[in-house]
């Protein structure tokens, strides 16, 4: 009784998400395997629960087999989501000095963003098989993003309206703000930390992708991934020395390499969707 | 053993010797490794899925035992990858057996 409620709890982990079509047929082909399973099982002289039980160990993790079927099964919409997504960012980024009085919504949008494109990323380089690098790196900038985020906000509440909160999302409001900084305080030392880990996420990153057979245009991506990293560390070692003079020039030039890695994603992600297919499911009957 | 990268040549060869589906693939690749290839078979489906998108393998349905099952066949574009994978496996395993081999006289 239960050992059967185990198995649809896995495969409902296993199928989730995925369009009703594809998860009933997956969901046949999945319970067609796991009573073959159990009947081997069985005929080994087991007891039906210790078969079931050695049936659903043979299946593994419900949740790898998600992801798995995820990648295959909706990689085509994941990433033209993401490309649009990454365009989407790319015109925030443009006219992001626009919302310098808007900080708190303009941030929430960036972070929401960063993290849907480098979750994208990450399922595109899971494809072909685990880069530990790659994981790594996002998981960095994901950190450090979130924790700007969260210091942006508590710098806000404490009265450091700017440029906690803007510098990291969109450099170009720094030169609209003028040097009006705040003196060096926690909130900056959590912050510039929280850019340089970002930082250097995106420098561990570089590597990884620059090596990419796969990816289009990967020298200009690595280049535009380097300046990026080296500009994000520069701007975190400004905001640590409370030094406009240092923030500015670095996150110009941040900006500029931020500008054309966003460009090269949407293309990467435009192509990896033209080459991915949401599986037809158009088996014949023999 | 971990050999997530040559699931893709094994499940071409299983399928070269015949139509298949996902548990008669698992079993053999199993069996005919004496179990040392062992995986979790949640994973194997996905793999499957994935060639049946790239139009290696094509899948059909066929009754058995009163239940519609999924089988996979090889394409004629599965059957050219699997002749380029074998190729690089031997090339690759030659290499390593090549570097072994001379870690075993010194």
């Amino acid at each position: 009784m239960s050992v059967q409620h185990d198995f649809q709890r896995w495969l409902s982990t296993a199928t989730r998400g995925l369009p009703a079509p594809i998860k009933a047929m997956i969901a046949e082909e999945l319970a067609a395997h796991y009573e073959d399973a159990f009947a081997e099982q069985c005929s080994l002289g087991f007891l039906p629960i210790d078969a079931h039980r050695a049936a659903l160990a043979q299946l593994g993790s419900p949740r790898a087999t998600h992801r798995a079927l995820c990648a295959v099964h909706l990689a085509r919409r994941r990433f033209l989501r993401a490309a649009l997504v990454t365009m989407i960012s790319l015109f925030f980024l443009v006219i992001g000095a626009f919302f310098a009085f808007q900080p708190l919504a303009f941030t929430m949008f960036g972070i929401a963003f960063g993290c849907y494109i480098l979750e994208s990323l990450r399922t595109l380089l899971d494809v072909p098989g685990p880069k530990k690098h790659a994981a790594v790196a996002i998981t960095t900038i994901e950190i450090g993003l979130l924790s700007s985020a969260v210091v942006g906000s508590l710098g806000m509440l404490g009265g450091y309206s700017f440029p906690v909160m803007v510098v990291f999302i969109d450099p170009l409001v720094l030169t609209q703000l003028g040097p009006s900084l705040q003196m060096v305080s926690v909130v900056h030392v959590l912050l510039a930390m929280s850019i340089v880990a970002t930082g250097v996420g995106w420098l561990i990153l570089s590597d990884t992708l620059g090596q990419h057979a796969g990816l289009p245009f990967r020298r200009l991506l690595y280049a535009s991934l380097v300046v990026n990293g080296l500009g994000l560390i520069g701007v975190g070692a400004g905001v640590l020395m409370s030094n406009p003079g240092v923030i500015i020039p670095m996150a110009l030039v941040m900006t500029i390499a931020g500008l054309a890695r966003q460009a090269i994603l949407i293309l990467i992600f435009v192509r990896a969707a033209r080459q991915s297919s949401d599986i037809p499911w158009r088996g014949s009957h023999a | 053993m971990n050999f997530r990268g040559s699931l893709t040549l094994l499940i071409l060869y299983v399928l070269s010797k015949g139509p298949n589906h996902g548990y008669q693939i698992a079993k053999a690749i199993k069996q005919q490794s004496q179990g040392i290839l062992d995986f979790k078979e949640g994973t194997l489906y996905p793999t499957l899925h994935g060639l049946e998108g790239q139009g290696m393998i094509q899948a059909f349905e066929q009754a058995e035992n009163g239940r519609t099952r999924r089988y996979y066949r090889l394409t004629q574009d599965g059957r050219a990858l699997l002749e380029e994978e074998l190729d690089e496996w031997s090339r690759y395993s030659s290499a390593v057996n090549d570097i072994l081999k001379g870690a075993q006289l010194s």
